[in-house]
């Protein structure tokens, strides 16, 4: 069997979220938009630890954007999920999904 | 009123204690996010967050460096500690100062002076041989050497309550969180300087 990294709980939001943005997602939509559906807050230091371990990993990929006055003079960094990148959350989902029906049987066993 | 322009300290902070290219758009993220109306208390949080992010990836990514970092800076230590200040500081020390055990004689604020040199020292080696990471290791010998002061909370308890009735334990107090606080921002210091330096060079 080979070795391979599965998507952390954060690394996945992160990627399903920017999924959902398309292009032009950078770190404040991004944690937004994690903690309107996610209901937590994350820290943007968090947010981009874990871009950079993705994009170390070749899952994600990042381009500097222009500098504005509102941000100090600071170019935004965008990032968009790569095609390595969708591949790995289908196969996180298809791998949470089959794991998934035996959780319901607990549950079902408990309530 | 709330200022247009965002904590200027913590932005300082965030700029000089965490490393990587990573900085600046999280720097120009948090300006942007206040702009549009975040509270000082979140840019605050956003930002000792930012920094403790960095510090814990720097530990996790190179512990071996860490260690180096914690063990040159402990032998800095020990080389001042057992070689420097026994043999050539304290019988220099002796013929200009009267040995005093209150904390703020001349002869303690003297040692004071020269622990905290040497601390600064520590810091500034640590950010000279650790130079991709030299930010994350000088963090990891300040909080390092703050841990080993912690042994202190005993002493600081004691004179605290007793300064509560009778004040001429106050400055033993003051002298125990001095020396619980002071080291680490002297290595601190000492890294920054190291750093500026280099900025200033390239």
């Amino acid at each position: 069997m080979s070795k391979r990294d599965y998507l952390g709980h954060l690394e996945l939001m992160v990627m399903l979220v920017l999924i959902r943005l398309g292009e032009k997602a950078y770190g404040i939509p991004i944690a937004h938009e994690i903690e309107t559906k996610g209901g937590r807050e994350i820290s943007l230091g968090s947010i981009y630890a874990t871009l950079d371990r993705l994009e170390t990993k070749g899952l994600v990929s990042s381009e500097l954007g222009e500098p504005t006055p509102e941000r100090g003079g600071r170019a935004k960094k965008y990032f968009s999920v790569t095609a390595k990148g969708v591949r790995e959350v289908r196969e996180t989902e298809r791998v949470l999904k089959q794991l998934w029906p035996r959780l319901r049987q607990l549950e079902g066993s408990r309530v | 009123m709330r200022s247009s322009r965002p904590p200027a300290v913590a932005t300082w902070l965030l700029e000089h204690f965490r490393s990587g290219p990573r900085n600046d758009y999280i720097t120009g993220d948090l300006m942007e996010a206040y702009q549009r109306g975040c509270s000082r208390a979140w840019y605050w949080k956003q930002v000792l967050a930012a920094i403790m992010v960095n510090f814990r990836q720097e530990i996790m990514a190179h512990p071996v460096l860490a260690l180096r970092a914690i063990a040159v800076g402990m032998s800095t230590w020990f080389l001042y500690r057992y070689g420097v200040a026994p043999r050539l500081l304290t019988p220099i020390a002796r013929r200009f100062l009267q040995p005093s055990g209150f904390p703020f004689s001349p002869w303690a604020l003297t040692w004071w002076i020269v622990s905290l040199t040497v601390s600064a020292a520590s810091g500034w080696i640590i950010a000279r041989l650790h130079r991709p990471h030299r930010i994350g290791m000088v963090l990891v010998f300040a909080a390092f050497s703050f841990i080993l002061q912690l042994q202190r909370l005993p002493w600081i308890w004691f004179h605290g309550a007793n300064a509560l009735t009778n004040t001429r334990f106050l400055p033993y107090l003051l002298y125990d969180l001095a020396a619980l606080i002071l080291p680490s921002l002297a290595i601190l210091f000492g890294g920054l300087s190291g750093q500026q330096k280099e900025y200033a060079k390239s």
